[in-house]
């Protein structure tokens, strides 16, 4: 494949008319970090994982913690994986169903991770191939780690008011 | 001074006089050229001009008549109809197949010069007005071995109005729903030795939605403005030089998105500039040299505008340059007609999403072909070809095309031979990510052509006074089919690629007739396409296996007034969630039917007015079928000049 110069004093040969056009812009409607109570004493969180090298690091005791810094999970665009010495069992079903820790179906995320499946927390999704997008799973997440954590955790979302994907947002409670 | 066009057709025809044909008998033959008013010219099949009912390849022509009775105001809703031709609007456009091919592996010329400007393999063919087209020649089949890449279904040849030697000139005004408004104007003028046409045209429909429940629009808004020129000259005793110009502006808007997640506002800004010089020169009575020389040029902006945020705002800037440039002399040499030639290819695509920003490549290819009538009723058309391209390296192509005449109304036809397409830039360079998806497509710069080994034949039955009857069918294995694969699996990033990797076979036939029944003409056609992906063992997806066209005109016995009737009949299409999983999802399109019907009413020698409906069924949907849904159209149509009157008045 040669690439050769001739292309710019050709094209600018040929006088195009038409107007440039460009996006008019506008005000995000993001979904800015932060956490929340429910009514239920559940936890709701809003992340902002928009970025495509960093991963964000959560704490369940000390909340997020931001680019770069490890947690109990980190996540980045639609992957979340686990921290540490932290591992997680999948169970179907809605997150009030879920009252106690199940009694296998645990693991850890595989070290290295070569693929998607190889998280723990890859099938919180179902990918619509029609539109493109990810839409939360009715799966809930349990989590323990071996300093007494033990968690439900639910994904809601993905997206934020506008659509802009890259902001997560997960329920999640003591168990 | 010898003329230049009978001349064309002398050498045309005079492949099938007798063998001791010689000089001598050039002017007869031209008389006897001249004399015959149904004589109808083609220039696709053979790469030169001739008379169609000579032509060893089976060419199928939309003349200008067919396209103002038509009512079609786009190349695409003109094709739709025709026998063998499947013309599909997808979110991509109007795209066409020919003998279950796709729309990339297709020759679309006009004027001899490549169309440009593929988005995702398709030239949208309603980007192209009508208004300055004299004829739409198609020739289905392997083609490559004269005109090289990309001709393996078959070549598209649109070929433009040329001027008239007295001053005359047409007007069209069109309104309908859906806030459509057609105009266009044309113009010519001339001498006997230099004549001109100018045309001009705007074209304007507004968005539709056939699923409000979400804010996605089916039909584009479309905005469209063309203006071109053709002039024809001789040059001194033996030489002409026809000479085009155009440009066009296309703005297209709709919105995008499901609702479920961000919505868009979304613009392309479409420019086409096309010029080509084609000189001839009649060396002696038995040879002519040829020479074309284009250049089209393509840009499209095109804008993703996020409502209510800017964070997956996109804007791309592409422009495609394309220049070509050929030679080729054709002499008679006994009862051979011999072409020889050379073809050159440059062009450069700069694009956000190549790899690079910007690549070129070029192309040149020598061609040969040999008309020998061994025998008078049996002609053999061998023909080959070789492609050096900076791409993709070396590809010869070959064709042994055949026509028997066992009598004066039939006519049976066969050929066998190969084909290539070319990779496109985006196939060889291409990067795409999408983060919220977690995968990146690259281009594949080691890609090979896509080939193909074909053969159909058909026989054909034609008098002009009662109608014509054809049969045709052909086989066609393709290899190297390039889709869409992993091509690497590193930790954490997956990257999907273009690689050479499905086989195909394309088989199936045709019927087709039309027949004369006093004031009325009918014509019908049943085609059946069989397009299996060997690799995966299933049906190509897109294709719909039978298709059927029904044509229906009527005038009056004082020809004032012209009702005409189409409709196309179209089979399920077959679609893959993914176009490599074996086990990918399946979604059926279900079949359809466009009924278009059109009246028109002469006032005068000068004047019609016309009224109609397209899509009267309304057939269509938002996912697989985004059709123009039912369309009410009424227009005038208006001649001045020396020589013109409104056709099918008195």
């Amino acid at each position: 494949m040669t690439r050769r110069s001739w292309f710019p004093l050709l094209a600018g040969l040929l006088v195009a008319c038409a107007p440039e056009i460009a996006p008019e812009g506008g005000d995000d409607k993001v979904l800015g970090d932060g956490e929340e109570l429910t009514d239920g004493g559940a936890v709701r969180v809003n992340i902002d994982a928009t970025s495509e090298e960093d991963w964000i690091g959560y704490s369940f005791a000390d909340g997020i913690l931001g680019a770069g810094t490890p947690g109990d999970i980190e996540l980045q665009r639609y992957k979340i994986r686990l921290g540490s010495g932290v591992e997680a069992a999948l169970v179907e079903g809605t997150f009030d169903s879920v009252s106690a820790p199940p009694s296998d179906g645990w693991g850890t995320d595989a070290d290295p991770i070569v693929e998607d499946t190889d998280y723990v927390f890859n099938d919180w999704y179902v990918y619509d191939y029609e539109n493109h997008s990810l839409a939360a799973d009715e799966v809930v997440f349990v989590l323990r780690d071996g300093g007494g954590l033990s968690v439900k955790l639910y994904v809601e979302g993905y997206y934020d008011d506008a659509g802009t994907p890259g902001y997560m947002q997960f329920l999640w409670a003591e168990l | 001074m010898l003329n230049v066009k009978l001349i064309f057709i002398f050498m045309a025809t005079s492949a099938f006089a007798e063998p001791d044909d010689d000089v001598e008998d050039a002017p007869v033959a031209s008389d006897a050229a001249e004399d015959d008013e149904v004589e109808e010219i083609v220039v696709t099949g053979t790469r030169a001009p001739r008379d169609r009912a000579t032509d060893p390849l089976a060419t199928k022509v939309v003349d200008r008549e067919d396209i103002e009775a038509s009512g079609a105001e786009d190349v695409a809703d003109l094709l739709e109809q025709v026998p063998g031709v499947d013309v599909q609007q997808s979110q991509l456009g109007s795209e066409i197949r020919l003998q279950g091919f796709d729309p990339d592996q297709i020759l679309i010329l006009v004027d001899g010069q490549r169309m440009n400007g593929r988005i995702g393999g398709v030239i949208d063919l309603s980007r192209i007005p009508v208004d300055s087209i004299e004829r739409i020649e198609i020739v289905e089949g392997t083609a490559s071995a004269l005109y090289g890449a990309d001709a393996m279904g078959g070549v598209i040849h649109i070929v433009t109005r040329s001027g008239d030697e007295k001053l005359n000139g047409t007007v069209h005004a069109r309104g309908g729903t859906l806030a459509t408004a057609d105009a266009s104007a044309g113009m010519s003028m001339g001498t006997s030795d230099a004549k001109l046409r100018v045309d001009a045209g705007f074209h304007r429909n507004d968005a539709f939605d056939r699923f409000p429940e979400d804010p996605a629009t089916t039909i584009d808004q479309n905005t469209l403005g063309n203006a071109s020129a053709r002039g024809d000259l001789k040059v001194g005793a033996d030489g002409s030089v026809a000479l085009t110009g155009s440009y066009s502006r296309r703005d297209q808007q709709g919105v995008d998105g499901s609702g479920e997640t961000a919505v868009f506002d979304r613009r392309n800004l479409i420019e086409e500039v096309r010029g080509t010089v084609d000189p001839s020169w009649v060396t002696d009575a038995n040879g002519q040299l040829t020479g074309h020389l284009g250049v089209s040029y393509y840009r499209d902006q095109y804008v993703l505008d996020q409502r209510d945020a800017a964070a997956l705002d996109d804007q791309q800037d592409t422009r495609d340059l394309l220049l070509q440039g050929s030679v080729q002399v054709q002499r008679l040499v006994g009862n051979h007609s011999i072409l020889l030639g050379v073809e050159g290819l440059a062009e450069s695509l700069q694009a956000e999403r190549l790899e690079s920003g910007s690549a070129t490549r070029q192309r040149i290819g020598g061609f040969a072909q040999d008309e020998w009538r061994i025998a008078r009723p049996l002609v053999l058309l061998p023909s080959a070809r070789v492609d050096t391209d900076t791409s993709f390296g070396t590809f010869p192509t070959g064709r042994l095309a055949a026509r028997l005449d066992p009598s004066d109304i039939v006519r049976v036809r066969g050929s066998v031979g190969t084909a290539f397409r070319a990779p496109s830039f985006r196939e060889q360079l291409l990067r795409f990510a999408n983060p919220s998806a977690g995968y990146v497509v690259e281009g594949n710069p080691d890609l090979s052509p896509e080939r193909s080994f074909q053969t159909s034949a058909s026989i054909a039955v034609e008098d002009a006074d009662v109608g014509s009857i054809m049969v045709s069918g052909y086989y066609n294995l393709i290899d190297d089919l390039i889709a869409i694969g992993t091509i690497s699996e590193e930790p954490g990033n997956l990257r999907f690629g273009y690689v050479n990797v499905l086989e195909a076979t394309t088989r199936g036939g045709e019927v087709s007739g039309s027949i004369v029944l006093g004031p009325a003409d009918l014509s019908l056609s049943y085609t059946f396409t069989d397009a299996i992906d060997r690799t995966l063992d299933r049906l190509l997806e897109g294709r719909a296996r039978h298709r059927g066209t029904a044509n229906l005109g009527v005038k009056t016995s004082g020809g004032g007034t012209r009702v005409t009737g189409r409709t196309a009949v179209v089979g399920p299409r077959i679609f893959y969630s993914d176009a490599l999983d074996p086990d990918a999802t399946v979604t059926e399109a279900p079949a359809y039917v466009e009924l278009d019907a059109r009246a028109q009413q002469a006032l005068s020698k000068r004047f019609a007015l016309f009224a109609g409906v397209d899509n009267i069924l309304d057939a269509g949907d938002a996912d697989r079928l985004p059709l123009t849904p039912r369309l009410f159209y009424a227009g005038v149509d208006g001649r001045f000049g020396a020589k013109n009157t409104v056709r099918g008045t008195p």
